[in-house]
């Protein structure tokens, strides 16, 4: 198991050998030595690829690497192998509804019929159980229909939510 | 290898900056608190103990402790709402740390205090530090500078099974396990306190300052007659020559320390119980952003996934079931290089979550895996539909299975915890190796709101079966008195106070806290695998 790096769009693979002695590392099926020194600056590092050296300035935050080599910044995404073949094998953007997860009321509806949402943000708060939680998009799509408004309660089960893609939206322009 | 936990935190969003502001105000709230506890005291008792020609007890510890290395203090804010607030720390040092290369345990009565006399608390805390003896095999040090028993609540220290008696007993079943013990006698150690020393296997009693004895010069002369001074009586020279209750006599308090770090560089070191081990690495997200993460109200949710991405190595984490009982997590993670089981609280528990709590816990269990259980939990699901699919009966197979798993257990009380969702996920009755919180936490058998509506109603029944219906005031004048006693009652002050945890930490020193925690614990071999009856 490995890491595909994404480099201005173009993912590469990069898996680690496991080979007595250290650093080695086959990229794109190709084995190299390779081997990363700390240097004195913070995020300073030397690269020793193949016997040539390299000075880097390098940025992480979760999985993006911002590298600054020969006066150019280049950002990498690091993506998983396993988490790479699972976002390929995985339906997107599809029409579906958002259903409670368990029994309670509504706080505030954040959205209505026709809104454009990105994933992640917040389409309506709920209260179960004395916790208010949030109901999010998953992926970017656009509001369907809101079945449930502020003061309401609901079952578990109950449809909140439905979203639609971009592409139900022509159709049912047509 | 594992997957690295990706975040969707916005840290330039408006709720992050304002939870950020509310949780680093609670954050200085807490360490101005603990810095009060550490270090500050009455001019006079300083003064008191630069005559005696003392040290105060934070100097001591760290003079003890090896340079450059962590300390690990236990319960800093114990017995804060009691006493007036007068015994600071519950007048009693306690903490891991290392010592000529060993992991130990450091005690030390703090005689800045009322003459370093035992509270109720400073019992219990000293009874609770000897327990985390027994259960992870680390050794101690103790540091005796201690009047004795506070004699006014000579009732509540005494004579009942955690009381006074205990701290000795617990001494005497360490040495029984090969675990070994010094005492450092700085002070007077008298009655009940002069067994500390006597049951350890290693003690360096001080010229001058230092004495044993049972009675006192004062009660002697009141019991027999007998007119004697304290280093006649008790003193270094009589016990380390003739009685044989002291090991070394010291003529300075440097020259003991240095003598007891001899001492503790002839103990051996334990074998570690093997567990699955990698480098460690820091996370991948800043603990900082913890204060972003964790809200400014109680009531609103949070990805407990965020947390876990800030607490373990490399951010990793490999979830199990990620699809089923989500509001419960589970998953495997490295702490410090050490492999963890991670159960976390997403939501109420419901039948699915607490059976995917119990599995993976059976499996954590089998494969020698420690586990850390991340509370934030307003309880198990209420209701018909629950009680019907057996609500009950799946509690009881994740408490049961919880409470006789074999592998070191260790909790943090991130934000809530309420009702038998303490239970489940493994409170304080459930014998974890150590409890550390958070100093927003909350906990109690329901929430203040909840408690005060049900005594309410249960008050407006009985008075309208009296034939009288009651007016908003009186309903108001029955609800508030609830409300603020529980609002008081279940903070995490009133908790760390009573030793309902081992104390309370900063979040972002969560890693580290549970890095040392799992460590020290592992000096104990992890026992096979064994069972109750699970109600299927």
């Amino acid at each position: 198991m490995g890491y595909h790096f994404e480099l201005a769009g173009e993912a590469h693979a990069v898996h680690p050998v496991h080979a007595p002695g250290r650093g080695r590392l086959s990229i794109e099926g190709r084995a190299f030595a390779a081997e990363l020194f700390p240097g004195l600056a913070e995020g300073e590092h030397v690269l020793e690829i193949d016997g040539r050296q390299e000075r880097l300035f390098i940025a992480v935050r979760g999985e993006t690497h911002f590298v600054h080599w020969r006066g150019r910044v280049h950002r990498i995404e690091a993506i998983n192998a396993l988490e790479r073949a699972r976002r390929a094998a995985e339906p997107s953007g599809g029409a579906e509804e958002m259903r409670a997860p368990m029994p309670g009321t509504v706080v505030e509806v954040a959205v209505s019929a026709g809104d454009t949402v990105e994933v992640g943000q917040v389409l309506m708060t709920i209260e179960s159980m004395k916790l208010q939680t949030a109901i999010t998009a998953p992926h970017d799509a656009t509001v369907a229909e809101v079945f449930v408004s502020a003061g309401a309660t609901f079952d578990q089960g109950d449809p909140l939510v439905r979203l639609g893609s971009g592409e139900d939206e022509e159709e049912e322009g047509r | 290898m594992m997957r690295r936990i990706e975040s969707r935190i916005d840290p330039r969003s408006a709720d992050f900056q304002r939870f950020r502001a509310a949780n680093l105000d609670r954050v200085a709230e807490f360490q101005a608190m603990q810095d009060a506890a550490r270090f500050e005291r009455p001019q006079r008792d300083f003064d008191r103990l630069e005559h005696h020609g003392k040290m105060f007890v934070r100097d001591r510890i760290q003079k003890l402790l090896d340079p450059g290395t962590p300390f690990l203090e236990l319960s800093s804010l114990a017995a804060n709402t009691e006493y007036d607030g007068d015994a600071k720390s519950a007048s009693v040092v306690c903490g891991i740390g290392v010592v000529s290369g060993r992991e130990v345990i450091v005690r030390a009565d703090d005689p800045s205090i009322k003459g370093g006399a035992w509270y109720p608390l400073t019992v219990k805390k000293n009874v609770r530090i000897l327990d985390i003896a027994i259960e992870n095999r680390l050794p101690v040090v103790h540091v005796c500078d201690s009047a004795g028993g506070f004699l006014p609540l000579q009732s509540e220290i005494f004579a009942d099974r955690d009381n006074a008696g205990r701290i000795f007993r617990n001494q005497s079943i360490l040495s029984k396990m090969g675990v070994p013990q010094l005492s450092l006698v700085f002070g007077q150690c008298t009655a009940g306190g002069a067994y500390i020393p006597s049951l350890s296997d290693y003690s360096i009693i001080l010229r001058g300052n230092g004495g044993i004895f049972l009675g006192g010069p004062p009660l002697v002369k009141a019991a027999t007659g007998e007119i004697v001074d304290h280093d006649t009586l008790g003193g270094a020279d009589v016990h380390t020559q003739v009685s044989g209750v002291a090991d070394y006599a010291a003529n300075s308090e440097d020259e003991a320390i240095l003598l007891g770090r001899e001492i503790v560089s002839q103990w051996h070191r334990p074998e570690k119980a093997l567990i699955e081990r990698r480098e460690p690495e820091p996370p991948a997200y800043d603990p900082e952003e913890l204060y972003g993460i964790l809200p400014d109200d109680i009531k609103i949710q949070f990805d407990m996934r965020e947390v876990i991405a800030r607490i373990v190595d490399g951010s990793y984490f490999h979830e199990y079931q990620p699809d089923y009982g989500k509001t419960l997590i589970c998953g495997y993670a490295y702490i410090w290089g050490q492999k963890v089981g991670i159960l976390a609280n997403n939501g109420v528990l419901f039948n699915d979550s607490s059976l995917k709590g119990a599995h993976f816990i059976e499996l954590c269990d089998k494969n020698r895996t420690p586990l850390v259980f991340l509370q934030n939990i307003t309880g198990f699901m209420v209701g018909r539909e629950y009680e019907a699919r057996g609500i009950c009966k799946d509690g009881a197979k994740f408490i049961m299975v919880q409470a006789g798993a074999s592998v070191p257990k260790f909790t943090v009380m991130v934000n809530g915890s309420f009702g038998a969702g303490n239970y489940g996920m493994c409170g304080r009755a459930y014998d974890g190796r150590f409890i550390f919180s958070w100093p927003n936490h909350q906990i109690g058998i329901m929430g203040a709101e909840q408690a005060a509506n049900t005594l309410a109603d249960v008050k407006i029944r009985q008075l309208e079966r009296a034939g009288k219906t009651p007016s908003e005031a009186e309903i108001e004048a029955i609800r508030d008195p609830i409300i603020e006693s529980y609002a008081r009652e279940s903070s995490a002050y009133y908790a760390t106070s009573h030793l309902w945890d081992d104390g309370l930490i900063d979040p972002v020193d969560t890693r580290n806290a549970l890095g040392m925690a799992i460590s020290a614990s592992l000096n104990t071999p992890i026992e096979e695998p064994h069972y109750g009856v699970l109600r299927l």
